[in-house]
């Protein structure tokens, strides 16, 4: 049997049809850092004057080394040495400088470009975040901006430095004594082409060794998240031999790439140590022959000596160019998203919501062609309680997306209190509807500010008032530090059932005019359960309601039932009506019982 | 010092050789890289000096060699710490994992899955890379430190006193700044969780900062929080943007120093040309091992924490052994009784926190091929109870037994064969759909599987798909719904042919009609096997042949539903809540 732990990467997200060219996602990176052009240009300044003056300093020594090769002149050595230390430490504080104004540039970059997103995705329509994994959205706007700013710092900030520092060791290379430095330079096409074969090397060696990584983990990850399966059935050793595989592979493969990369340092060294003996042996060879002096092979053993940094940050900052650009292009389809759900030009404020709702003939898709609900007509009036039902998928809780416009219809239309939803305001219409959600969600703060989210200028005593009309007062005041007692991440030192009381309670201070109630699955005691049934009664009396019912009789007191299935309501009615007519909701009513009912006319 | 890494090297033991091996390789390469300043002493003084043609050449020649050979030999060590490095990195693995899987239930509540990821990932990582590190520099460390300390001495003593300025001055830039970039980067891992925290909260609630039109409240929050963390990683940039320019100067003010100092004429023990120059290379070889040292000492005492934390996952003793006493019995002969005597159960004390109890004095008999229920809300200990029958737990006190037999006596492995659960959470494997059914038996025929998806009412939904039984999961499941992977789950459980099956809130994404066709479907297939259903809906208990009420860790009430309705004040107010009605 072929082992089944083991999978492909999943395949990346599409990419759209017109993708930018990496040049111009290059370009717009750029503009994040260049938008301070004032400090880049300072960084280049203090670059060009820093560079020359660290140049200077094997120069002087030269200059002392010749002294030092006839009669000696003390006096002259003195100022040499004085020199070189002028030299050095204005050399070092121009640099350290510079390299301050450079990170100073880069983190303010960072936080632009993560500001930037951060406010574009919020507006942003539901659609954009029902579409993506979290973890993805995440990534993005962490990592993919870190890898970004790191780019800018080490790399490109190196490669001006060090190409500042190139071009200017050619240049006094040269002034100082050609034929040296051509000695020195000849070594730069032998260092270009063994940069690039290990580049050509190591490439594909660590793109294979993520893959592996990538299974590897993925085999990992699976197993120990479902450990208890796989203890169920019996299956460790299986998934031992099936782990030993990918880590062994993964061990080939990181062997592979990491000797590869280890040959960098040694390899560059023999280079560079090959071509100081290149210029000794000519710096010797016309020394001897009277045609040059001992201090100017000295100096140029210093210059060749610095040679080599230059050209391998070069070819390092090239592959992480490749890696920058990537990121920024995840980020920048990001930015590019619009918002789908908008509000119509002139769109008028809803005024304060009576409650009379209307759906006529609404058709909805998410995908296109894959219709989620047909033709859905109905008309709620003030303050009914209306039931939604159905088998699952079949479009109950896409209908609660539309009321609230975070999908919009694709045919037909919604009105309340005689308005289009599309004709008025996003934000007041949300503003004025509550919804209950089936998972409740509370944010890490503590218990009063997650009241008052729903209203910021609520008062402490609103929020408490609230909290009592809730049933949630008591297990409140009963809590470490009351009202200010901090939540952890989600919620979780709560119960599942003082979770929702609470999310009812925000919902009272929230104060809406309709609300939508999306029926978690009962798993809390029945005490609990008694309470919030009560609190939710509150929350509804005298508002529109619309409940998605996973339990009949949540529902059965409604003024209207719909009964959706495969996106259309099939029937609707009272409770009354509908079990009269023994139809599809009866049958689903009558299933509860399994047939272990005598006298089930009694109940019904 | 660093207990923990000394523990882990007991994994090295029979390695010596190639340790030494190594290490050996390393030695002679800096040794090399020591003579090569030499050479240039030589090729100034005793060459261009005295205008000697022949020397010259030499010294160049020597001078290319002994780079190339110690290019050569530091290269041979890079492969050896390659090797050690990514070999420590699959043993630790390996160890983990085999760890991990010996593992119960009760192991696997004391590390979150996510820990146990992160020592399988990072931690070895870190462990990895410190051994690379060692590798590399063990050997030269000392060799390049001692050796140029030894040449400067023999060569240029009177510039001796210039090298302890710089390594004196050199150790004390390096240790503050490093410690203080210790200090500060920990601050700005702080920050980076707080910004990343409101992210992750505010996309995973977007529906409710949507809900109450709080965007413009979330993007305020955002920014508070990204520019503390803008601060707080400016600060130990800043510092490390001075640490290479400052070794530059330092090093250039001591060559600057030993031409004056060694130079000046006036100096009874002036040094050569070559003198100066040896000694400023060798100012520079001294400090690498400096440097290196720098780099090293975070990455061991991040190893140290890493080992730390694996050996508390290697030092876990699993909490259900497996009994190697041969019995009486075999899995042919099972039947499915399941006893339950004075059983108690409570979860062991952790991080702190006292024992919990969960089950209290359980008694209870389930005749072989009854079907039976545990109806209770969270918390009432029904997952529990039933998680003791396969022994994911062991009990407490009281004894389990099916058949006649403790179930501690019975192997694991014919245990788990008679027994099959379904967990809550319906966790699917990447793979086929084939694949996951017959996970609990390979070997199974074409029609067992079949027998077994049409018993879970997942034969027709995979038959729909174009592959059929071919078809991909995708890992966890994800391209299935909620309710399809529990009926996937279901099969599974039903293709191992168990004598007890155990559905542990498993059709609790099933609608009541489909529901209801499963359990009449299991009892079909499943003729002769006791069925335990634990539910907390009414309609998933309300056909068993007993029903076992529990509320807070004990059996309240038990019997059929009529009875219980009849008899159990609590059977009532449920039916109530759930049905809408005491159906009489």
């Amino acid at each position: 049997m072929k082992p089944f732990l083991r999978r492909k990467s999943p395949s990346k997200s599409p990419i759209p049809a017109e993708a930018p060219t990496k040049i111009q996602t290059f370009h717009r990176l750029n503009s994040y850092m260049t938008r301070y052009s004032g400090k880049l240009a300072l960084v280049v300044v203090l670059l060009l004057i820093g560079t020359i003056l660290n140049l200077m300093v094997p120069y002087l020594l030269g200059l002392g080394i010749n002294n030092l090769s006839g009669p000696r002149d003390a006096a002259a050595l003195g100022q040499t040495a004085l020199g070189m230390v002028a030299a050095a430490i204005a050399s070092w504080f121009l640099m350290a400088w510079q390299g301050q104004v450079l990170a100073s540039v880069v983190m303010k970059g960072l936080y632009d470009l993560r500001r930037q997103v951060f406010n574009h995705m919020m507006p942003l329509s539901l659609g954009f975040f029902d579409r993506r994994p979290i973890g993805e959205l995440i990534s993005s706007v962490t990592n993919d901006t870190e890898v970004i700013a790191l780019f800018f710092r080490s790399d490109l900030g190196e490669l001006i430095s060090q190409g500042i520092r190139l071009i200017f060791l050619v240049i006094v290379m040269f002034w100082l004594d050609w034929r040296l430095a051509i000695a020195a330079l000849v070594v730069t096409p032998l260092f270009t082409a063994f940069m690039q074969l290990l580049s050509n090397a190591s490439a594909p060696a660590y793109q294979a060794l993520q893959e592996q990584i990538g299974e590897m983990t993925g085999l990992m990850e699976e197993t120990i998240s479902g450990q208890k399966v796989v203890i169920a059935y019996d299956r460790q050793e299986e998934a031992i031999e099936n782990f030993k595989e990918l880590s062994l592979a993964a061990m080939t493969a990181g062997k592979k790439a990491r000797f590869i990369s280890q040959l960098s340092r040694p390899g560059t060294l023999v280079l560079t140590n090959l071509d100081i003996a290149l210029v000794a042996l000519v710096g010797g060879s016309l020394t001897l022959k009277g045609l040059s002096d001992i201090g100017t092979v000295v100096t140029f053993l210093q210059y060749t000596r610095q040679l080599s940094v230059p050209l391998s940050t070069f070819a390092g900052a090239v592959d992480n160019l490749f890696g920058a650009i990537a990121a920024g292009e995840r980020v920048f389809r990001i930015l590019d998203e619009k918002p789908t759900i908008v509000d119509r030009p002139n769109a008028i404020p809803m005024p304060p919501i009576q409650g009379h709702v209307e759906f006529r003939d609404v058709d909805f898709s998410y995908v296109p062609g894959r219709k989620i609900l047909k033709h859905n007509t109905f008309t709620a009036l003030p303050g009914q309680k209306i039931g939604l039902c159905g088998p699952t998928g079949a479009g109950k809780s896409t209908m609660i997306n539309l009321i609230t416009r975070y999908y919009d219809v694709d045919s037909g239309d919604i009105l309340i209190d005689g308005h289009s939803i599309y004709d008025v305001k996003q934000e007041d219409l949300r503003r004025q509807i509550g919804i209950v959600l089936q998972e409740p969600f509370l944010f890490s703060d503590t218990v009063m500010n997650n009241l008052r989210y729903a209203r910021l200028d609520a008062t402490e005593a609103d929020c408490m008032d609230a909290a009592k009309r809730a049933n949630a007062h008591d297990f409140i005041m009963r809590l470490p530090q009351g009202y200010d007692t901090l939540l952890t991440e989600r919620g979780n030192n709560l119960s599942q059932g003082q979770r929702q009381l609470l999310t009812i309670a925000r919902m009272m201070v929230q104060d809406p005019r309709m609300v939508i109630l999306d029926e978690a699955t009962s798993n809390v005691d029945t005490q609990t359960e008694q309470k919030i049934q009560q609190a939710l009664n509150r929350l509804m009396a005298g508002r529109t309601s619309f409940v998605i019912a996973h339990r009949l009789s949540t529902i059965r007191d409604s003024d209207l039932i719909l009964v959706l299935k495969a996106g259309q309501i099939i029937e609707r009615g009272t409770h009354d009506e509908m079990m009269a007519q023994q139809g599809f909701y009866y049958n689903l009513f009558m299933s509860q019982f399994k047939g272990k009912l005598a006298g089930v006319a009694q109940v019904v | 010092m660093l207990p923990s890494l000394r523990r882990f090297i007991a994994i090295y033991r029979g390695y010596h050789r190639p340790f030494g091996v190594s290490q050996l390789l390393q030695a002679i390469a800096s040794i090399f890289t020591l003579l090569v300043p030499l050479m240039l002493q030589k090729l100034l003084d005793d060459g261009l000096m005295v205008g000697d043609r022949d020397t010259t050449i030499q010294s160049v020649i020597w001078m290319a060699v002994f780079s190339c050979l110690a290019a050569g030999f530091s290269i041979a060590n890079s492969w050896y710490a390659v090797q050690f490095s990514e070999h420590t990195a699959h043993a630790v693995r390996m160890y983990l994992y085999r760890k991990i899987q010996s593992f119960s239930f009760g192991n696997l509540d004391q590390f979150p899955t996510s820990d146990l990821l992160v020592n399988m990932t990072s931690d070895v990582n870190l462990i990895k890379t410190a051994v690379q590190s060692v590798i590399l520099l063990l050997a030269q460390t000392p060799i390049l430190f001692l050796g140029s300390l030894y040449l400067i001495y023999t060569n240029s003593p009177n510039l001796v006193w210039i090298m302890w300025a710089v390594v004196i001055v050199t150790a004390l830039v390096l240790y503050l700044a490093l410690r203080q970039i210790g200090v500060l980067f920990e601050t700005r891992q702080a920050k980076l969780d707080d910004v990343n925290s409101v992210l992750q909260e505010d996309l995973s609630g977007i529906r409710v900062v949507k809900a109450f039109v709080q965007e413009d409240y979330e993007m305020r929050r955002y920014d508070r929080a990204n520019e503390a963390f803008r601060k707080a990683s400016l600060r130990p940039m800043q510092i490390a943007t001075y640490l290479q320019p400052t070794l530059f100067v330092i090093i250039n003010l001591a060559t600057a120093a030993a031409l004056w100092f060694g130079g000046n004429p006036t100096n009874p023990n002036a040094a050569s040309v070559g003198q100066i120059l040896a000694f400023s290379q060798y100012l520079a070889t001294v400090l690498v091992p400096l440097v290196a040292l720098a780099i090293v000492m975070p990455q061991m005492s991040a190893a140290e924490a890493s080992a730390t934390r694996m050996f508390r996952v290697m030092d876990a003793v699993p909490l259900v052994p497996d009994p190697d006493n041969s019995l009486d019995w075999s899995v042919a002969k099972a039947q499915g009784q399941i006893v339950f005597e004075n059983v108690s159960f409570q979860y062991p004390a952790k991080d702190g926190q006292p024992p919990t109890p969960v089950l209290k004095n359980i008694n209870l008999t389930i005749e072989p091929g009854q079907t039976v229920a545990f109806l209770g809300a969270t918390g009432s200990g029904k997952s529990t109870l039933v998680n003791l029958i396969p022994r994911f737990y062991d009990a407490t006190s009281g004894r389990i037994m099916i058949d006649g037999i403790d179930v501690r006596d019975m192997p694991l492995q014919d245990l788990y064969h008679i027994v099959a659960i379904v967990l809550q959470e319906s966790v699917l494997f990447s793979g086929q759909v084939r694949d996951n059914i017959c996970y609990g038996k390979p070997d199974a025929t074409e029609e067992e599987m079949i027998a077994a998806a049409v018993a879970a009412d997942a034969h027709s939904f995979v038959s729909a798909i174009p592959e059929g039984y071919d078809a991909t999961v995708a890992r966890r499941g994800t391209n299935f719904s909620g309710g399809q992977r529990q009926r996937l789950s279901i099969a599974r459980a039903l293709t191992s042919e168990p004598k007890i099956v155990i559905l542990d809130d498993s059709t609790s994404a099933l609608d009541m009609e489909t529901e209801a066709r499963v359990q009449d479907a299991i009892e079909q297939l499943m003729a002769g096997a006791t069925t335990i259903f634990v539910a907390q809906r009414i309609s998933t208990v309300i056909a068993a042949d007993q029903i076992f009420l529990m509320e807070a860790g004990e059996i309240v009430a038990s019997g059929t539903h009529e009875q219980l309705v009849q008899t159990s004040p609590l059977y009532q107010i449920i039916c109530e809540s759930q049905l809408g009605g005491v159906p009489a």
